[in-house]
């Protein structure tokens, strides 16, 4: 049995989430970067239920995490409040401490961040504070979990107390029946008009009986060391010349171990799933099951946890750069670009994320409170050039470009024109959002950078581990049904087996042409995917590419890099070795013209359609996870491709 | 509005605040309104943003948005 509701209740990045997990023993997020929690959690601490709630700066602010808190708290009077305060900013954080005890509900004042005070030399008598609150006050650090022994034990003997009013006497009105405190009320009650004289007036109230006491009671609080730290480095990392050396070299750095770090892991995985493919196909006697099995269900599963190096090497370096505190000064270096776009400085790490993957990326918005951004920034990140798309690229590009000409090569200023364009589309596409969508966005707009700190490794594997395993959960399910669509595509076909095997006999007796087609890849024509590619052929025909194209641009729906194999078997290519595939696609002749079908305009036609076309799945799983809705994947979805087709349709038709 | 520039390392108190009710309101829950004491640590010209610490918090506002706030030095 449960015993009373307890929330946990505190301003952003006050450390209510780390000292949730150390008294339920769960692993939520946690990190250096306001608005970390955005949903509520829930857990048993001693017996009682325990609420993490999304932190709050005044019961009367309405952004969407913390309008969830207010109104939990505020429809919730039996419950208890524990409420944490930073140590290091206290004075601020009995401010909305006082909001909540005017609503005379019973409470507990948790001081977090004791080593920061004692490293600083801040010293808070509790005594003191106990008097101004009139509820039990603990010093707690929720990092080693000091004072918590204590704190659980109050949990457990329900020791809160109904701590002292601060501002109430000012909701005082006399009606019939007496005098009525409208205290409660006024917050509830969202149609009466905002009085911001009588708000200001109980604001420097609270702050003038806060201050008396704090004067007294905290000694080096105002502008104390641990600002005065954080401040020198400051100095440094937000200068104009050194803060953007700074910057520009950690991400280099984070983009470049993404890669770097990711490559082993993922050839390691590649390669597991190949085994466990051929394995598979070995041991399951002939036919559809076996089929299934080894070309749909283990190589769809294979598509989902290829991603997870990627994954949690992002996760691991943002958590670093999040727990760090240096995540803020980012979003402060870059908010004056990204405002042009209607973006903010917190877009620069989902957008810098993009690169390496869209899906962790889009998850990442979460860390923007303003909801036109977030859905400004989920909307025009697939843009970006993901490490799917590279090998699409490189191919292509080795085929149209045959010199690679140096440092300063077409290949390589190919290359780098593919990924600026990527970049140039997303910044356009997130303006023209920012500027049509009809979600009401924040109007201010405010930053708050909190201390450095030492990172909580503890806390950052979990932060890594979750989201992994939500990638793998939500993206594995959609990814893994539209892996076994393909396969039921490419499998059966409307002709029957004795067709296909004498039409391939007929066709072997009239060709001489070099590039026969093998008897699986004259299969992929007779299947339904080769049907659909033939049946595609009279729309992408103006865009310079036949019915072939059309398989491995149906087939790469899926994901982009599949465009790669399905080329691959469609042109009947057994090498795994890219230089044979490059080859083979330049030798392949264009029927209608008798030239190469890859031509100059062909292969710039089919970069761009790549640039922009959101050919993965699983993208459009995680933009439907984190948007609630499916619209806005099938809005992306089709725009992109309209792009795409726009683009690869001009380039073709000028080049050609 | 205050005419001159408040200096990196100053601190003031503020005396007025422009602009609607809903930036009032803002201001107030991040801990700004009349009377309250703010710090100012940087303004580089490159972010547009202004850093202060308010409260024992650093908050950085958009530069538009701190030149409506008034302010003596103190």
């Amino acid at each position: 049995m449960v015993g009373k509701d307890i929330f946990l209740v505190g301003k952003p990045n006050s450390g209510k989430t780390s000292l949730f997990n150390r008294l339920t023993g769960m692993n939520q997020k946690v990190g250096n970067f306001a608005g970390v929690t955005v949903d509520i959690t829930t857990g048993v601490c001693k017996g009682q239920q325990l609420s993490d709630l999304p932190g709050l700066r005044s019961l009367r602010s309405m952004t969407p995490e913390e309008k969830i808190s207010r109104d939990l708290i505020l429809s919730n009077p039996e419950a208890a409040i524990l409420f944490v305060a930073s140590g290091t900013s206290l004075s601020d954080d009995l401010l909305l401490f006082s909001e909540i005890a005017d609503l005379q509900v019973p409470m507990i004042l948790a001081i977090n961040f004791k080593d920061e005070l004692s490293k600083n030399h801040i010293n808070i008598n509790i005594h003191q504070i106990k008097d101004l609150v009139g509820c039990p006050v603990l010093l707690i650090n929720a990092k080693d979990g000091s004072g918590l022994d204590e704190l659980k034990h109050f949990i457990e003997k329900s020791a809160h107390k109904v701590p002292s009013s601060f501002c109430r006497s000012l909701y005082e009105e006399v009606t019939e029946d007496g005098v009525e405190n409208t205290y409660r009320r006024s917050m509830i009650d969202k149609t009466l008009p905002v009085d911001i004289e009588l708000h200001e007036s109980e604001f420097l109230k609270r702050q003038k009986i806060i201050s008396s006491v704090i004067r007294t009671a905290v000694t080096k609080e105002e502008d104390s060391e641990h600002l005065g730290t954080s401040k020198k480095w400051d100095k440094v990392l937000l200068h104009p010349v050194w803060g953007l050396i700074v910057f520009l070299a950690v991400m280099y750095l984070v983009f470049q171990a993404v890669f770097a770090f990711s490559g082993i892991p993922m050839d390691w995985i590649d390669g597991a799933m190949s085994s466990l493919s051929s394995w598979a196909g070995e041991t399951i006697p002939d036919g559809w099951v076996q089929s299934l099995v080894a070309d749909a269900i283990i190589p769809g599963i294979g598509g989902v946890v290829i991603f997870i190096p990627q994954i949690a090497i992002l996760f691991f370096l943002l958590g670093v750069l999040e727990h760090t505190g240096y995540l803020s000064r980012i979003s402060y270096i870059s908010d004056n670009f990204l405002r042009r776009f209607g973006l903010s400085g917190k877009s620069i790490i989902p957008l810098m994320s993009s690169w390496a993957c869209a899906i962790p990326a889009i998850m990442s918005t979460r860390i923007l409170d303003d909801p036109k951004e977030r859905m400004a920034v989920i909307m025009a990140s697939p843009l970006m050039t993901c490490s799917a798309r590279l090998p699409v690229y490189t191919i292509l590009i080795s085929v149209i470009f045959p010199q690679e000409g140096g440092f300063f090569g077409a290949q390589g200023l190919m290359l780098l024109g593919l990924y600026l364009l990527g970049v140039v589309a997303t910044l356009v596409v997130a303006w023209y959002v920012t500027k049509r969508s009809k979600i009401k966005g924040n109007q201010y707009w405010s930053l708050e950078l909190p201390v450095y700190r030492m990172p909580n490794w503890r806390n950052i594997w979990t932060t890594v581990y979750q989201k992994t395993k939500s990638f793998v959960i939500e993206a594995g399910k959609v990814i893994f049904a539209i892996s076994i669509l393909l396969w039921l595509l490419a499998s059966f076909s409307p002709k029957s087996q004795q067709y296909k095997e004498q039409a391939y006999a007929e066709y072997k007796a009239t060709t001489t042409d070099a590039t026969l087609l093998t008897e699986e890849a004259f299969d992929v024509e007779y299947s339904y995917l080769g049907y659909l590619g033939k049946g595609i052929e009279p729309i992408i025909k103006p865009l310079g590419y036949d019915w072939k194209i059309g398989i491995a641009l149906i087939s790469s729906f899926a994901a982009r890099e599949v465009f790669v194999g399905t080329i691959s078997t469609v042109y009947s290519i057994g090498s795994e070795e890219d230089a044979t595939i490059v080859e083979r696609l330049r030798n392949e002749i264009n029927l209608d013209t008798g030239g190469p079908r890859y031509t100059l305009a062909t292969g710039i036609s089919l970069l761009l359609f790549y640039v922009f076309a959101l050919q993965c799945m699983s993208t459009l799983a995680i933009v439907k996870k984190e948007t609630g809705q499916w619209k806005y994947a099938l809005w992306q979805f089709v725009l992109f491709f309209a792009l795409a087709y726009v683009f690869a349709l001009a380039a073709f038709q000028f080049l050609k | 509005m205050t005419p001159s520039i408040l200096n990196t390392d100053e601190r003031a108190m503020i005396t007025y605040i422009h602009g609607d009710r809903e930036f009032k309101a803002y201001l107030l829950h991040n801990g700004l309104t009349i009377g309250s004491v703010i710090y100012k640590n940087y303004s580089p010209r490159y972010a547009s943003l202004t850093s202060i610490t308010v409260n024992g918090r650093m908050i950085s506002l958009r530069q538009t948005d701190f030149n409506k706030i008034d302010w003596v030095r103190i």
